[in-house]
């Protein structure tokens, strides 16, 4: 039976950071489609873990944390099973021809998830270290290893592609 | 300049491309997301319940290591140890030395749980009763596959001498004549085959002193559906590619796959094969990421596609299957991109296609779009119609003698809205009455559109391309599922994949036509393939059943053959078959 908490305002938590957390998920996934639903996905998980989410300040940190565990499952299957539909109208997608927002896209990619997402919470969102730790279960010093080493590799890869260099 | 001063820099650089501006996601009202809480999850289909399983193992896991108490993070030596101090269980790989002393062996690769679908690498470090002093296993491991980033590490857990979760990053200390088992959970199997893979830990602390990394590497026969993974020996020889069947192939036509990789190199960009064969016919225009942008004509014999070769603009290419191996250049869109669809000319004399400025990237409004057609015999382009409100052109079909184009009209970052026509009248425009798929047939006459709707499934609706007003419900029956194939060349026949809410398991791919009805011509399969096309003549259907499957189904006589494909270097080079060409 799904139960609907008293305690976590989940209206004004849909309505204040739905999209940004959505926005973190695109840019993530380099996918939108897929952003709109896993953040629905993690708000469906909080409405139905009454138990689990007893504390309404940490419900943010834990719908980041679900959406990054998503993601990281989606990207992990995709990886598995990569499809674009190329004929008809579905293929209108501006996005496959920008290619530097691509690169981007592309350099999130090939460093690890984690080193992604931890870049992503603390440049891109605005989340400072001790809540990245928190919500990620991780030490502070490890999100400080994460963003020096992810900051490199990011680079790194973002510049091989500019150079028009296969990973 | 600093040290601290570049890693200013780095973080502005950084900063800045990390915080591009992003469209906004289109999210249902929370009410909506309530409705979907209230709803029984059961429903999930095995896939996606594997993949919520695997995120609550791995959330709980973070939870676990949280809160386990530290003294459990450095493991001491219990009483019942053996004097002999390396067990003798069986290795997959090793046992191998690490420096002096160190003794370490990659115990098992467990196979996943369906459920979870995970695999377990079984670590096992073991120092010697001798040795100088203690080592030190940071649990932080990569795995790769083929030399490149492979299987996502999802965490780590202890099995000796005690049973817990591990955090990343984690030191464990293994003392004297004393055995750490550890676990590297990985999402995986990838893909069926067998390839190189190599697991490292990162960080070992010596006995002696200094640290080194520990490698396992081997080969890996995995097996997607049956979830498992077995070790097989180096230099095995790969599984030999399906041997067709005879009569069903046709070498006198080719498969346009894929690119396997993005980048310029030779060999990434898409490929034309003939049937049957697994050499390579001709290699299109690369572009980065290597997706076959493009269309057949009507005949089959030719396709046009747009590539961006490395430091040039975006080009319209011209593939011509009797001279597969000419790289035609049709014409460039300097300072422009490729807005999506094009579209052939009914009479195969030109091609119509769309473009956005280039500014149009992700995060922003397109400027303009406009529609262009080109001649092919003279090269001229024209362009028909731009648009400069924010929406973009989707083109649906164009014939040539009458003078019609169709298009939709697609603000940006929502469903197209509007159908519009334009022809030697002028130009017309309808509202669209629902979010329809849209596919114009070769002929320029006709248009499919498809509509689905949670609860009801789909309808399918036919109209001319000059008159939206003309669509007509075909009333394919309720509760179906219903996805476009394309239109059977040389005939009235339409393929769509079929699953019905009554058997959900029992999903089709079928011809469907006004006069002939519904017929089943391959299938039930359990899911959706991940290509399906019409041979050129439309004598055969090309499915792709799964990465490293594709069958071809006569259509006369219903017969199957495998499609012999190249046996990829990495589970990640898949040339997906794409489409259809006629090469001599």
């Amino acid at each position: 039976m799904v139960v609907i908490p008293i305690a976590v305002d989940w209206a004004a938590l849909y309505e204040e950071h739905a999209q940004e957390l959505a926005g973190y998920l695109a840019k993530l996934l380099g996918d939108r489609e897929t952003a709109s639903e896993l953040t629905q996905e993690a708000f469906i998980r909080g409405l139905s873990a009454e138990r689990s989410l007893r504390e309404p300040a940490a419900a943010l940190g834990w719908l980041y944390r679900t959406g990054t565990n998503l993601a990281t499952s989606h990207l992990r299957r995709r990886a598995l099973l990569r499809f674009l539909p190329l004929t008809g109208v579905e293929i209108a997608a501006p996005d496959s021809f920008d290619v530097e927002a691509a690169q981007v896209r592309a350099a999130l990619r090939s460093i690890s998830t984690d080193h992604a997402a931890t870049l992503l919470l603390f440049y891109d969102v605005g989340f400072d270290r001790k809540e990245i730790a928190a919500m990620l279960g991780l030490s502070e010093e490890t999100v400080k290893s994460r963003l020096a080493r992810g900051r490199k590799d990011f680079l790194a890869a973002y510049r091989r592609l500019e150079r028009g260099l296969a990973r | 300049m600093s040290g601290d001063d570049r890693d200013d820099i780095e973080e502005g650089e950084v900063r800045s491309l990390l915080g591009v501006r992003e469209p906004r996601v289109r999210l249902p009202a929370y009410a909506t997301v309530v409705e979907r809480a209230r709803r029984p999850r059961l429903a999930l289909v095995p896939l996606a319940g594997a993949i919520a399983a695997v995120v609550f193992l791995a959330a709980a896991g973070i939870w676990f290591s949280s809160r386990l108490p530290s003294a459990v993070a450095n493991p001491t030596p219990g009483p019942s140890q053996s004097a002999v101090c390396e067990p003798s269980a069986p290795a997959v790989v090793g046992p191998l030395s690490l420096g002096t002393s160190l003794r370490t062996a990659l115990e098992a690769i467990t196979p996943s749980d369906p459920q979870i679908n995970q695999l377990r690498w079984v670590l096992r470090f073991t120092v010697p009763s001798g040795a100088p002093g203690p080592a030190t296993i940071t649990s932080r491991a990569q795995i790769t596959v083929s030399g490149r980033s492979g299987l996502h590490v999802l965490g780590y857990d202890l099995l000796e001498p005690a049973q817990r979760a591990l955090g990343d990053g984690e030191v464990l200390t293994v003392g004297p004549c004393q055995t750490v088992r550890l676990v590297v959970r990985a999402g995986g199997p990838l893909l069926e085959g067998t390839f190189p893979y190599e697991l490292t830990i990162d960080k070992v602390g010596l006995p002696e002193g200094g640290t080194v990394s520990a490698r396992y590497s081997l080969q890996l026969s995995c097996n997607n559906r049956a979830f498992t993974c077995t070790p097989v020996a180096a230099g095995t020889t790969p599984a030999p590619t399906p041997t067709p069947v005879a009569g069903i192939l046709s070498p006198h036509f080719g498969v346009i796959y894929q690119g396997v990789r993005q980048g310029y190199e030779k060999g990434s960009a898409p490929l034309v094969r003939r049937e049957g064969e697994t050499s390579t016919v001709a290699e299109l225009a690369p572009s980065f990421f290597n997706q076959f942008a493009g269309a057949v004509s009507p005949d089959g014999r030719r396709a046009v596609y747009f590539a961006q070769p490395q430091n040039e603009p975006w080009a319209l290419y011209l593939l011509d299957g009797a001279r597969p191996t000419d790289l035609r250049k049709l014409t460039v869109i300097d300072g422009e991109i490729p807005g999506g669809s094009l579209v052939w000319a009914a009479d195969g004399s030109g091609v119509a296609f769309a473009v956005l400025d280039q500014g149009a990237n992700q995060g922003v409004t397109p400027r303009y779009s406009a529609i262009r057609t080109l001649d092919i015999t003279s090269g001229k382009v024209t362009e028909l119609a731009r648009i400069t409100d924010g929406s973009a052109y989707a083109l649906v079909g164009w014939d040539r003698a009458p003078a019609t184009l169709a298009a939709l009209m697609v603000p940006h970052g929502a469903p197209a809205s509007t159908y519009v026509v334009f022809g030697s009248s002028g130009r017309r425009t309808w509202q669209l009455d629902g979010e329809y798929s849209v596919y114009g047939a070769p002929n320029g006459r006709d248009v499919v559109g498809i509509r689905c709707a949670a609860g009801t499934g789909c309808s399918l609706w036919t109209w001319t391309l000059a008159d939206f007003d003309t669509r007509v419900d075909r009333k394919v029956g309720p509760g179906l599922s219903l996805g476009f194939v394309g239109f059977r060349p040389n005939s009235n026949d339409l393929g769509l994949f079929v699953s019905s809410s009554a058997s959900p398991s029992a999903q089709t791919i079928e011809l469907w036509s006004a006069d002939a009805g519904r017929r089943v011509i391959y299938g039930p399969v359990e899911q959706m393939p991940d290509a399906m096309f019409f041979r050129a003549d439309g004598s055969a259907v090309i499915v792709s059943t799964r990465p490293t499957e594709t069958l071809v189904v006569d259509l006369r006589t219903k017969a199957v053959s495998p499609l012999p494909q190249p046996v990829p270097s990495a589970p990640f080079e898949i040339g997906r078959p794409v489409a259809s060409i006629a090469l001599d």
